[in-house]
């Protein structure tokens, strides 16, 4: 026993003082909320979510603000990081031919995965949205890959994908069409990476378009189709309009995805760098090179690259987007 | 009055559950032994079966020679200097660690290596006499003056020869003197289509990047680095011509097979699958143990005119420049490599190479091989920035080199300059 206390002592007072810290961080928030006449309800409230903010604080916000710090910095992850000004950000623009082909690379996938993301999202949405006998087993059957985990799906693609004798090419072939090299091949890599993605299509973007095809009153419909709307004016004219924020917010949810895509392209091995990717470069530069504060600038171009895509979405949108509560 | 009405519970009494819940979970999830006289942390990386014997065979000698220190072994089965540059920079460093050649310029650069040169001068320990080690896999550890660390292994490619195989084929096995044009010869005899649609099922030889084209070019007298380490040769006729003919295996000679079949049907699979009759592998690669192959080995191939050089992979033993008592790391630093350096083969002591078969009985027929590998193997010429002078080989040279995309002269040039900017 006492020996325990030794060997075990230390740590567990250490970790008591953390959990007696929290506690009195959330004391100290209720009383300071009260003394600014802040109701009991609420002041309760702000001091139980205390401990989810701090950390949300520590673990999220000072992570993603040190690194902006240290996007400035030539920091080797061995050495404490040394001040270089923007010399990180000049790098990136004018010495990294890595930082084009990344871009490049990612900038083909995102053109071709969203729309095509998309457009499979809703059309399986559409699929199960149609009154057929048990529909929520095949709702779920649909929705089952998608919760498999993306290392082991990216294997399976891999072994669907290989040229000769794979299971994609073998259907290909036997349609009597091309049977492209897929992974092996440069110039098929990213078709391959975007047919992957659309794996999950039938995941959560499927369910958010369900969930807004349901919303779509059918009224509506029934009102076009009195007028004479066959089925595709009704979907043009009626549930497109209808489902506009929906697409909106899969359109920016899809481009800032894309844009970060890792997973696969760090587990399938390609031909040269047709395969890198931009989160790939970023990862490499800062763990397999040990140049952390560029990798943490790539980072932080890829975040303005995101946010300009995204305003430019969303500017471009407003007389596309209807938003019934506008009205 | 503190209480959330809705629920009808004291804030106080939320409060002071969370914190106890917050300490109790992180004190199970969290608490590590602080172990309370001298200890050290070594970290190694290796599957489930490896670590099993490195517990068995390393950390119980160790702990023997050294009763009252703690060693605590921290196992890193996957991305390992990853986790190892991430327990550096939390300022947790292990006291020891493995680390392979191409890493060590780059470590001892950014300070995180102990120089041992000093503590090694003045040792008689027969783990550290220098004159016993082979100096070319000792040159990799040595950097800016310093040595920062030795080797526990130094694996000479050899070739793994399918007996059967060539039986079937009626070649005989090659000598010790066998050149390119012989390996081509033997190879293209041992290739087979075996059920006449024109394309062979059966190849004398597979390759996907490994062996390393650097090999090929050293053996042609050639080198991608100059001596000073200071200009990419990629250039030099004797590499270009290197270059080519390990391109012409897969595309002029058609001994080896395509790399989309190598990806498809596995590398190492191929051999033993019994589809490939020549591999070329670490010297303790366990292929001459595969059930129901009758394997041999045999030296690599000479270069034209004779020139012999092997690659080696190898990996040493360093300790971390920020360890609290460097006199007790050095100690038990020299006690892990000698027990380690008697585990693994070939490890890379004269001494210790010249006992391969006692070491490692199941090498035993293949072990005058391994130790004639041994005098001509050779390291990579490594530099700091190594991970990416491999990363732009790989992507920029040997892969599109061995698809086919380009001839070597071309693919050469358009390599040299990215690399030429990391000898920077």
């Amino acid at each position: 026993m006492h020996r325990n206390l030794e060997l075990y002592g230390a740590p567990l007072a250490r970790f008591i003082v953390v959990g007696v810290v929290i506690a009195l961080c959330c004391w100290g928030v209720y009383r300071l909320l009260r003394r600014f006449r802040v109701g009991d309800e609420a002041a309760s409230g702000y001091a139980l979510i205390t401990p989810w903010l701090l950390g949300l604080l520590i673990f999220a916000a000072y992570p993603i603000l040190f690194s902006l710090v240290l996007s400035f910095t030539r920091y080797s992850v061995l050495q404490p990081p040394e001040f270089v000004g923007l010399e990180n950000y000049r790098r990136i623009f004018t010495a990294d031919p890595n930082f084009r082909v990344a871009m490049k690379v990612t900038f083909a996938f995102a053109a071709l995965s969203v729309p095509l993301g998309m457009i499979a999202s809703l059309l399986t949405a559409m699929l199960l949205n149609t009154n057929v006998r048990l529909v929520g087993v095949w709702r779920t059957i649909y929705y089952m890959p998608s919760v498999l985990p993306a290392v082991s799906t990216a294997l399976l693609w891999r072994w669907l994908l290989v040229p000769r004798g794979g299971l994609v090419n073998k259907v290909l072939g036997g349609l009597g069409l091309p049977e492209p090299g897929w992974f092996n091949d440069p110039q098929w890599v990213i078709p391959a990476f975007v047919l992957m993605s659309l794996q999950g299509a039938a995941g959560n973007n499927m369910v958010i378009f369900l969930a807004a095809l349901k919303g779509v009153p059918a009224q509506l419909h029934e009102a076009a189709h009195i007028d004479g709307a066959g089925w595709w004016a009704r979907f043009r004219h009626v549930t497109i309009p209808q489902i506009s924020p929906v697409i909106l917010y899969h359109l920016i949810m899809g481009i800032i995805g894309s844009m970060q895509v890792f997973t696969q392209p760090m587990f399938i091995r390609t031909p040269g760098r047709s395969g890198l990717f931009y989160s790939v470069h970023i990862y490499r530069t800062g763990w397999e090179y040990l140049q952390m504060g560029y990798a943490c600038a790539l980072a932080w171009v890829l975040l303005i690259v995101i946010l300009i895509l995204t305003c430019l979405v969303l500017r471009g949108s407003r007389s596309l987007v209807y938003y019934e509560a506008a009205k | 009055m503190l209480r959330v009405r809705a629920l009808g519970i004291s804030i106080v009494g939320v409060v002071f559950s969370i914190a106890s819940v917050a300490a109790v979970a992180v004190c199970l999830s969290g608490c590590r032994r602080q172990p309370s006289g001298p200890s050290v942390t070594i970290a190694v990386w290796g599957g489930a079966e490896e670590i099993d014997q490195f517990r068995s065979q390393v950390l119980t000698s160790v702990r023997r020679q050294t009763p009252n220190v703690s060693i605590e072994v921290i196992y890193i089965p996957r991305d390992y200097h990853v986790k190892l540059a991430t327990l550096m920079a939390a300022g947790q460093p292990p006291d020891l660690f493995y680390l392979s050649d191409e890493y060590v310029p780059q470590y001892a650069e950014l300070g995180a290596l102990l120089d041992l040169t000093a503590w090694i001068e003045g040792d008689d320990d027969p783990a550290v006499d220098l004159e016993d080690y082979y100096p070319s896999i000792v040159s990799n550890y040595r950097w800016g003056g310093g040595l920062y660390g030795l080797p526990w292994i130094a694996q000479p490619v050899v070739v793994f020869c399918n007996e059967q195989l060539f039986a079937e084929a009626g070649v005989e096995l090659p000598d010790r003197e066998w050149r390119w044009a012989e390996f081509v010869e033997v190879g293209k005899r041992l290739t087979a289509d075996l059920d006449g649609d024109g394309l062979p099922e059966r190849w004398g030889f597979v390759i996907n990047g490994w062996p390393p084209f650097e090999m090929f070019a050293w053996q042609n007298g050639g080198d991608t680095v100059s001596a000073d380490g200071k200009h990419v040769r990629l250039l030099d006729p004797k590499c270009v011509e290197a270059a080519q003919f390990y391109t012409d295996l897969i595309a002029k000679y058609q001994v080896a097979p395509p790399l989309d079949v190598v990806t498809e049907q596995g590398f190492s699979e191929l051999f033993r699958a019994g589809k490939v009759a020549m591999f070329m592998g670490g010297a303790a690669d366990e292929l001459d143990s595969v059930p129901g192959l009758n394997v041999s080995v045999r030296e690599v191939p000479t270069g034209p005119d004779g020139s012999r050089a092997t690659f080696a992979w190898n990996a040493g033993l360093c300790i971390s420049r920020g360890t609290a008592d460097k006199e007790l790391a050095y100690r038990t630093w020299k006690l892990f490599l000698d027990a380690i350096q008697h585990w693994k083969i070939p490890a890379p002591r004269r001494s210790l190479a010249a006992r391969l078969e006692i070491i490692e009985p199941r090498k035993a027929h293949a072990a005058e091989v391994i130790r004639s590998s041994m005098t001509y193997m050779r390291p990579f010429r490594v530099i700091a920035r190594q991970r990416q002078w491999d990363t732009i080989m790989t992507e920029e040279f040997e892969e599109p080199l061995l698809r086919g995309a380009d001839d070597a002269r071309t693919l050469a040039r358009r390599a040299s300059p990215e690399l030429q900017m990391l000898l920077r």
